[in-house]
């Protein structure tokens, strides 16, 4: 009885696992195509658009722009002077020091000429307490906020900054990042371009800018990185930004915008409560919380996506701090997805709930899950002798090519679009890169993917416990070079 | 059932199969007489009561001594699983133990003497149609070999597709560079080097020396050359403005452009009408005015500004009947347009007013705003009454931001609204251009403590109108909100917040 029990469920995890081969393959093939016609349709705009009219419209909208900052003097200063001059008539930028340890205020004070106000300050969201606002007493600087508050975390920052903000669109950023002059314009357009729909967020291309030459606020020239695993990445962003979310914004389905350059309707996000504090994939959250109260609302409205190198950002080249990063995205794809379960399969959420939802269920957030398994069925067929060395061979040889393959046409997607990499050595290496990952990136990145399952289920950083641990890329830091940081 | 389920087609096999395989599972074999009645163990000398006879031949041979030794008759009585049963339920049950694998049938020594056609003979009969299906008949291979083949097939195509661009765009930009290095000289030198006179009294010959017939019929040339004409002519201004004009219809590329106009592709049509606006191509405009409805937002968006760029009679009336909504980035564009236009001719602004399509009527207040039109503020508020909340929140911006203390009964009207965002608006505008009667709304409504944003607004109205009443509330009410208010609104590093 228990032998018949056995060989079924080997016969049906053999079938699961060959249907699952077959949607993934399915799945970026309908990917590469959706992004093509995205990309397509969006070049051909583009050609027409003159971005000059909207720095001075009076019909243009307001934004404000929303930097959280922790334990980050060595570059602070800079990093708001950038800020600062981005090219657009109607702005502020609100700095929220997140109850930094080491000087970022004051070097913020007196390097801009601060003073504390008497801001009426109203919590529209809660969030931890606020200790002071403040204003420059220079006019050069009167686009700029600061405040000072208690540590809560990312989430909690960007829901005091949302409190202050005045203007109808909310840019959240990570302020180490590097923002093109031209970002808040083309962000901006398709808030400003959609006559039948509301446009409730938009989304942009985080660029790679290890080993690039920076001049003015943008990327002058690229260069691939220097490491393998900075180079994985580079591949990883293409399919990421450039295919998968083109793809989806194709088809309205888009469920992440980066938290690191994300543009949203201030009205709305205070409507559905602001960023939720107690996950580590706020992002994400934010987003499907905004997409469900209007699909509870039956209000047409659209997720867009702006694949224009816009903002860079330098990447973790060191395992240690990667894996804690895809550590972290593993358990805010799990939370978000546990959060918003009641739209999984549900037809009242239309393609978010019949695609979308089911698509980061299964390809995102299982992902490592389902390669472990796969590995003990192959292992178990090994142990009892029922191992096809042929549909074996086979999975493996065509699960590999379409992992180059895919790789391959996001490099190749990345060229045609906009060809930034112009080196040839670079792309020779992109290619190598592209070879290599399934062997020596690969299998990493499932592991950390695993590990993040653990915790989550550990309850580490779950919405159970209130995340008071600064940011992310400081916190990464923080474990790996405490010294480095204390100095 | 078919020989391809039956392993036996006849009994002749069947007992020249139990003859060669020995024993069998399950099977076994008695002896019996004439009556059915078993032999004994002392006849035959052998133990047959319980287990009966486990080999065929042995069952076969000891029939045989009997015979010989006895002649008694005998017959052999097959036993499956110690019950008796006729020879063809044992027939079967051999013939499903076989196609289940449970046994392997044994092969007849080769080296018996008979021939190959004999022993072919023996095998069991199998179509030979079936081994071809064999390979479809596993539809895990099946699935594996048809993904394999769907995958490569698209994949390919698409990464073969994507180098095609690839390489097209090299070309291209190759293309770019060499013709705009063979366009920049006689270009400048056309510019600068001849008067207008001279340039139109040019012969085709001539033209052609600086630009090559040949040339100009490729389609790349021909894009160079618009694109470095449209760029100079949006730098330059006066004499090289119509230079450039005239050198773009000497070289035929205005036909080009309408050409452009009648493709089926809106980006090509879109192209059309930007260098329709940029070379003022009038003779074009009946074209233009098709696609002033288009479904396609970028043709409709361009197609308007086009109209309203180059008709010299065209007023906002076509703007008027539109039926689809107008985006805020039409509404920049043809406010850019507009506001050129305003100074130099009647557009009739207020026919957008009684647009049936709200964002027109919406876009028309805008107007109204931002070129300062005073002259119809009046007509706005007539309107005022019978309109939806949101227009009345443009108007009220309108009125506010001209700053015409007039209009205050309506705002004094709109702060008694039920909606929040209309009164915020109103009281937002009560302190430009309230009066007495607003402050005193103003009061009343602090009065029903309203939320935090409102409550500000309010105040900071009420300061305006009159500080006298803003003081009264300040010292009436201990309230932190409002003494955490006063503090803002006092600030002086908070002016613009």
């Amino acid at each position: 009885m228990y032998s018949f029990l056995f060989y079924l469920i080997m016969e049906v995890l053999g079938i699961i696992f060959l249907f699952l081969s077959l949607s993934v393959i399915v799945t970026y093939l309908l990917i590469m195509i959706l992004s093509a016609l995205e990309m397509r349709d969006h070049r051909r705009k583009n050609r027409f658009a003159d971005y000059q009219d909207i720095i001075t419209s009076p019909i243009a909208p307001g934004v404000s722009i929303l930097a959280p900052a922790y334990n980050e003097e060595e570059s602070i200063v800079q990093n708001v002077k950038s800020l600062l001059s981005l090219h657009y008539g109607k702005f502020e930028v609100i700095l929220i020091n997140d109850g930094s340890k080491d000087d970022t205020l004051i070097k913020l004070i007196t390097s801009f000429e601060l003073e504390i106000t008497d801001f009426a300050y109203c919590e529209e969201i809660p969030a931890q307490p606020v200790r002071g606002i403040y204003k420059s007493k220079n006019r050069s600087f009167n686009r700029l906020v600061v405040i000072d508050k208690e540590n809560g975390g990312k989430a909690d920052a960007l829901n005091t900054g949302i409190n202050v903000a005045s203007n109808e669109l909310l840019a959240c950023i990570d302020v180490d990042c590097i923002l093109s002059h031209e970002s808040i314009t083309k962000m901006v357009r398709p808030f400003m371009e959609e006559t039948h729909r509301k446009v409730i967020a938009v989304g942009g291309v985080i660029g790679i800018a290890n080993n690039c030459d920076v001049q003015d606020g943008t990327v002058t020239k690229y260069r691939v990185p220097k490491t393998l695993l900075g180079r994985f990445q580079v591949i990883e962003y293409c399919r990421a930004f450039l295919m998968g979310r083109m793809a989806w914004t194709r088809v309205n389905g888009l469920m992440l915008i980066s938290g690191a350059f994300g543009f949203f309707k201030r009205d709305l996000v205070i409507e559905v409560g602001g960023y939720f504090p107690k996950t580590v994939g706020e992002d994400m959250e934010l987003v499907v919380r905004m997409r469900r109260y209007m699909e509870d609302r039956n209000i047409a409205y659209k997720v867009a996506f702006v694949p224009d190198p816009l903002c860079w950002t330098e990447v973790p080249e060191q395992e240690e701090i990667l894996s804690k990063q895809r550590n972290r995205w593993i358990r805010g794809t799990i939370e978000t997805l546990q959060l918003h379960k009641v739209i999984g399969l549900n037809s009242n959420y239309g393609l978010m709930g019949l695609v979308s939802y089911p698509y980061w269920s299964i390809f995102e957030k299982m992902a490592p899950v389902l390669e472990l398994l796969g590995l003990l069925y192959t292992l178990i067929l090994i142990i009892i002798g029922d191992f096809s060395a042929f549909y074996f061979i086979t999975l493996f040889v065509v699960l590999y090519l379409l992992s180059i393959l895919v790789s391959f046409f996001s490099i190749l997607y990345e060229q045609v679009s906009f060809n930034n990499y112009k080196d040839k050595k670079d792309l020779k290496k992109l290619i190598l890169t592209a070879f290599l990952e399934p062997f020596m990136i690969h299998p990493k990145i499932v592991y950390w993917g695993l590990g993040g399952h653990w915790d989550f289920i550990k309850g580490k950083g779950g919405w159970g416990n209130m995340i008071r641990t600064g940011f992310k890329k400081s916190e990464d830091l923080k474990n790996i070079e405490p010294n480095k940081l204390n100095s | 059932m078919g020989q391809e389920e039956l392993a036996f087609p006849d009994s002749i096999s069947f007992v020249d199969f139990l003859k060669n395989q020995g024993e069998i599972p399950g099977l076994q074999y008695s002896l019996v007489d004439s009556y059915g009645k078993i032999f004994l163990d002392s006849i035959t000398g052998i133990p047959l009561k319980n287990k009966g006879i486990a080999d065929f031949t042995t069952a076969l041979a000891l029939r045989d001594s009997l015979f010989l030794s006895y002649s008694v008759y005998s017959k052999i009585q097959f036993l499956l699983y110690s019950e008796v049963n006729t020879f063809e339920a044992t027939q079967e049950y051999v013939s499903n133990l076989l196609r289940n694998g449970d046994i392997n049938p044994k092969i007849a020594n080769i080296s018996n003497g008979k021939d190959l056609i004999s022993l072919a003979s023996r095998e069991r009969y199998s179509p030979l149609p079936s081994s071809l299906f064999a390979f479809f008949g596993d539809f895990k291979i099946f699935i594996i070999i048809g993904i394999i083949a769907l995958f490569f097939l698209i994949a390919l195509a698409m990464i073969f597709l994507m180098l095609i661009f690839k390489a097209q765009g090299n070309r291209r930009e190759k293309l770019f560079s060499l013709y705009d290095e063979q366009i920049v000289e006689p270009l400048s030198e056309i510019l600068f080097e001849k008067s207008l006179q001279e340039l139109e009294s040019l012969t085709d010959g001539e033209l052609n020396k600086s630009f090559p017939a040949k040339q100009l019929n490729k389609p790349i040339y021909r894009q160079v050359l618009t694109e470095r004409i449209l760029a100079l002519n949006k730098k330059m201004k006066g004499e090289f403005k119509l230079k450039l004009k005239a050198l773009y219809k000497r070289l035929n590329l205005d036909k080009v452009t309408i050409e452009k106009l009648k493709s089926k592709r809106w980006d090509r049509v879109v192209m059309g009408l930007v260098e329709v606006n940029e070379m003022d191509l009038k003779e074009a405009l009946n074209e233009v005015n098709k696609h002033v409805n288009s479904p396609n937002f970028h043709v409709r968006s361009q197609a308007v500004a086009t109209v309203l760029n180059l008709s010299e009679t065209a007023d906002l009336s076509f703007l008027r009947d539109q039926t689809f909504p107008l985006s805020r980035w039409q509404q920049m564009n043809y406010l850019r347009i507009i506001k050129y236009l305003n100074s130099s001719r009647d557009l009739h602004i207020n026919s957008l007013f009684s647009s049936h399509n709200q964002s027109i009527r919406l876009f028309g207040y805008k107007l109204v705003r931002i070129l300062g039109l005073v002259e119809l503020l009046a007509e706005l508020e007539e309107k005022f009454k019978v309109i939806s909340d949101e227009e009345k929140i443009e108007i009220i911006k309108t009125f506010e931001y001209l700053g015409v203390p007039v209009h205050a009964e309506v705002i004094n009207d709109s702060l008694k609204s039920e909606n929040i965002e209309l009164v915020c608006i109103a009281a937002k505008a009560a302190g430009e251009i309230g009066d007495l009667k607003s402050a005193n709304i103003i009061y009343e409504i602090l009065d029903n403590a309203p939320g935090f944003r409102l409550k500000m607004i309010l105040l900071k109205s009420l300061r305006n109108l009159n500080e006298e009443l803003y003081n009264q509330v300040i010292i009436k009410d201990s309230n932190s909100d409002l003494q955490r208010i006063n503090k803002h609104l006092l600030d002086p590093l908070l002016q613009d917040v």
